[in-house]
């Protein structure tokens, strides 16, 4: 009895731990409540606060000092009295005294060039310079700044649903790019002595509070972006009038600010399907030549927006057309310089409108008037409405197929974050995958329907293998705090990424997961959503219980390696002696004969029993393998307590096989398996990943099939992300090595080789 | 006095951001027929091609140096000064075959060692990169029949010990 208890505490205990990887995410999951409920949506009681701006700030082009001043209306939605405010300083990553470059790891190795120490030593005064902060009043307010984030200490308690105003004044230098790096800042073109601005993080922003932390006001170290509050915003542009502004919302002195003629294309433009020039590349380069002395303000407004940027230069070429969305018309707009033609002239507002129509058609309707992508060399960074991205063609105008996409990638990337975060705003200082992993993924979707066959970066399941096998400890969970992630890209773009296109294509199916997704994005549009809120929005909408998903995909990181380790065989018996008995006679002449046996056949000509007929008895004549009438008579017997069903089963000939499948790598998934039959044909069965319920190392699976199989392979579509190929197949396949590839494709022959042979038939024609 | 500020780490944080690669791949075998090693790295396009910039290679664009034998030597001779592989007590001499640009983004540089017994045991530095990019990752999977062993080269961990079973 007491062996009987044993085995079964084994038995529970084996099972327990086999249910793991299945147990719900409720004790990891903050708790439902008032502000945010277990299906993922917002609360009845959900809160947020709002921030509007009126910014007033001038660019002195000959000393590149960016001036300013605002007033905030901070409006406190919430049930909680606010002692104290807090605005986000990131111009002072640059300041002198930021902790981000005393936090890198650097070794003597580092600085073998010199090049190299004078980047270390670049004098840089960055940082925000606060003249004053003032109340409505005009009196001066009690503030501290700790590096990027600064307190103001209110006198009186902001009490809930009830706003404050107040003005700041500052300035600061603005950052060169190449030299300094920065997600904004100038290009400096010095053959003809012209600057593009790209203006962000420019002036002092509220920071998010809310119910899930307080403050958000993590210090800025430089990779974990920005979380921040919506608002209205008013901003009045100072710039040289020869300038061209492209800014977050619209314009409101186009008289001032454009000529007839511009104004005049602009209104062809708003209902445009292609691209309409404002300024055309000519136009542009004589602007390039002048340099006006004197000043113009351009003045924008934008609703609902959590943050601001713009982008001005008298180098700027500018072309625009519509985007229908629903009833709205989008107009999608490019801003960039001579440098960046042919390329962005031909394509860079076509994939404008492309990412706004194919994003709103999976996420929430693109609710902003316009959308803008300007080019400087060598950057990313997303804002609303507008966006800076890199991509430049050689000078003399051509450029590789790498440069093509990459620049068709970046835009696409760049814009598609108008979604995730601008409008579905997450918080990216804490989780940067929320916006960079889902706006990958739906950069990858609309890649795909840009052009068939897009060179996608990220997405497909199998392109995340070499990332996630290896060492573990130089591996970060999805969920990791942005700052702490080995292989920032791989974790927070890629993986996540290729978690939702394997929820899409395999776990969910398109139905299912698009329109869980969709529903995500329209609860959370203009609210601040957690990692909580979307895994649980996913699983109410759907009915897939992923709990096991999210568990392995973005709380560990275990990597997929599932193995086909053994096939096994058996044909259904018909019971019938008279087949049954015939097919064992057959196996049993068709069995491997000893070599002594076979010789003795023709060496020994007689036996004695052949000779003397004497010695055969009962047990040598009989012939087992005849059926006599006692087994026809069981066979009746047992055949009239079938149904008629069962005794086709009996007759059909289907052949049973017995699967046995490993999980190695950790990460449970479903099991998809490809039987190719020996007429040719092939079938897929999809095991649900809960088989692994029963045991999370080892399962069997039988399947009976009418036909004969051959050969199986796991994961035939690359679905899983499985990292080991090798033992997916059975009877076993190799698949060939990145190596092997390349001399199959290049016959032996290397492309120098291959390249001398095109030029010897292009010199003999 | 002159405040003095380093920026070298911010640059290489900041740089294009949407980009965020910093990953190195190695793939190595044995062919058993030529008796000799296999490798191909596997390398962000954009990454090496600012290495190669900053080793003072004239290479903007890798893919307008396909064919060119005295470039692809240049090449291969920065790249193998951060992957260096020891087979037992024997040194590899790899020499490049040749190179793709893939429209992804990536790029593959192929390499066969001189001919030379299997080995169990390897003693492999694979730190490509890292003193240009201080968050580059790289990983090396030896592939063996049926099985891969993979094993990851970070700043603090240049060189590994790999053993075949």
């Amino acid at each position: 009895m007491k062996n009987l208890y044993l085995i079964g505490a084994i038995c529970f205990a084996h099972s327990a731990f086999a249910q793991v990887k299945f147990s719900q995410l409720d004790q990891v999951l903050p708790t439902p409540n008032e502000y945010r409920t277990g299906a993922g949506a917002p609360g009845h009681n959900y809160y947020q606060q709002k921030a509007d701006y009126k910014i007033s700030l001038e660019i002195d082009d000959k000393t590149q000092i960016l001036k300013g001043v605002e007033s905030i209306t901070y409006t406190n939605n919430s049930p909680d009295v606010l002692e104290y405010l807090w605005l986000q300083l990131d111009q002072n990553v640059f300041s002198t005294d930021s902790d981000s470059p005393l936090i890198e790891v650097e070794k003597m190795e580092d600085f073998r060039t010199i090049q190299s120490i004078e980047r270390k030593m670049l004098y840089y005064d960055g940082g925000f310079k606060i003249d004053e902060i003032t109340s409505s009043a005009g009196g001066k307010m009690s503030f501290a700044i700790n590096k990027t984030m600064l307190r103001i200490n209110l006198e009186k308690p902001l009490q809930p649903n009830s706003s404050i105003t107040f003005k700041v004044k500052w300035w600061y230098n603005i950052n060169d790019r190449e030299k300094v790096g920065g997600r904004s800042g100038y290009e400096y073109f010095a053959k003809e002595d012209n600057y593009i601005y790209t203006i962000a993080q420019f002036f002092p922003r509220m920071c998010v509070y809310n119910d899930v932390e307080g403050w958000q006001n993590k210090q800025f170290l430089g990779r974990g972006e920005f979380a921040l509050p919506f608002g209205d915003y008013e901003v009045n542009i100072k710039v040289p009038s020869d300038h061209i502004v492209g800014a977050t919302g619209e314009l409101q002195n186009a008289n001032n600010c454009l000529t007839a003629e511009q104004r005049n294309r602009m209104k062809t433009a708003l209902t445009a399907d292609k691209p309409v020039m404002i300024v055309t590349q000519e136009e542009a380069e004589k602007a390039e030549k002048e340099k006006a002395s004197s000043y113009k303000t351009w003045t924008y407004k934008a609703t609902n927006v959590r943050d601001f940027a713009f982008a001005s230069s008298r180098k700027f070429i500018w072309d625009a057309q519509n985007q229908a969305v629903a009833n709205k018309n989008v107009l999608c707009m490019s801003f960039y310089p001579k440098e960046g033609n042919p390329l962005w002239e031909r394509y860079s507002t076509k994939l404008v409108a492309h990412t706004i129509k194919t994003y709103s058609k999976y996420t929430v309707d693109y609710p902003y008037p316009v959308a803008i992508s300007v080019h400087s060399d060598k950057i990313g960074m997303e804002y609303p409405m507008i966006c800076f991205n890199g991509g430049r063609p050689e000078a003399d105008g051509t450029y590789s197929e790498q440069t093509k996409y990459g620049m068709w990638g970046v835009i696409i990337h760049e814009v598609g974050h108008n979604f995730f975060p601008m409008i579905i705003n997450s918080d990216e200082r804490q989780w940067t995958w929320m916006d960079e992993g889902l706006n990958t993924f739906m950069q990858y979707l609309t890649e795909q329907e840009w052009e068939r066959g897009y060179p996608s970066r990220r997405g497909p399941a199998y392109m995340i293998t070499d990332y996630m096998r290896g060492d573990k400890n130089f591996i970060s969970p999805i969920m990791t705090n942005s700052e702490s992630i080995w292989q920032f890209g791989n974790n927070s773009y890629g993986k996540p990424a290729t978690a939702l296109n394997i929820l899409r294509e395999t776990i969910m199916g398109r139905e299912l997961f698009d329109y869980a997704f969709k529903v995500y994005c329209e609860r959370w549009k203009f609210k601040h959503p957690t990692p909580a809120d979307f895994f649980r929005t996913m699983e109410d909408a759907s009915a897939v219980d992923l709990d096991w998903f999210w568990r392995g995909w973005f709380y560990t990181t275990e990597h997929v390696d599932i193995s086909l380790d053994n096939v096994r065989a058996f044909e259904i018996s018909s019971m019938n002696p008279e087949i049954e008995k015939e097919i064992a006679k057959k196996k049993n002449e068709s069995k491997d004969q000893f070599i002594g046996d076979t010789r003795n056949l023709t060496s020994i000509k007689e036996t004695v029993n052949e000779r003397d007929a004497d010695i055969d008895d009962f047990y040598a004549k009989r012939d087992i393998y005849a059926a006599d009438a006692l087994d026809k008579k069981e066979y009746q017997e047992t055949l009239g307590k079938l149904t008629e069903e069962q005794k086709k089963l009996l007759n059909s000939g289907k052949t049973g096989y017995e699967f046995t499948f490993s999980n190695i790598g950790g990460l449970v998934m479903p099991v998809i398996l490809k039987v190719n039959f020996s007429d040719g044909t092939d079938e897929v069965i999809r095991i649900p990943a809960e088989i692994w319920k029963r045991d999370q190392k080892t399962v069997t699976k039988v399947f009976f099939f009418d036909k004969k199989a051959t050969s199986f392979r796991l994961d035939p579509f690359l679905e899983t992300a499985d990292c080991e190929l090798n033992n997916n197949s059975f009877p076993a396949v190799l698949q060939p090595t990145k190596y092997e590839l390349f001399k199959q494709k290049n016959n032996g022959e290397n492309p120098m080789q291959r390249q001398k042979r095109v030029e010897e038939l292009e010199k003999a024609k | 006095m002159k405040l003095i500020v380093s920026i070298l780490a911010l640059f290489a944080s900041f740089s294009i951001h949407a980009h965020a690669y910093y990953f190195g791949f190695a793939e190595m075998s044995y062919n058993q027929d030529n008796q000799n090693y296999e490798v191909t790295l596997v390398l962000s396009t954009h990454d090496v091609e600012e290495y190669f910039q900053s080793k003072s290679l004239n290479i903007k664009e890798l893919e307008d140096h396909i064919g060119d034998a005295n470039k692809l030597a240049e090449m291969s001779k920065v790249l193998l000064s951060g992957f260096k592989v020891k087979a037992g007590t024997q040194t590899l001499q790899l020499s490049s075959i040749g190179y793709e640009v893939l429209p992804n983004g990536l790029t593959h540089f192929y390499f066969n060692s001189q001919k030379i017994p299997s080995s169990q045991n390897f003693d492999i530095e694979f730190d490509l990169m890292m003193e240009f990019l201080p968050e580059q990752q790289n990983k090396l999977t030896f592939l063996q029949d049926e099985r891969s062993i993979t094993t990851v080269f970070t700043q603090s961990n240049k060189s590994n010990i790999l053993t075949l079973n």
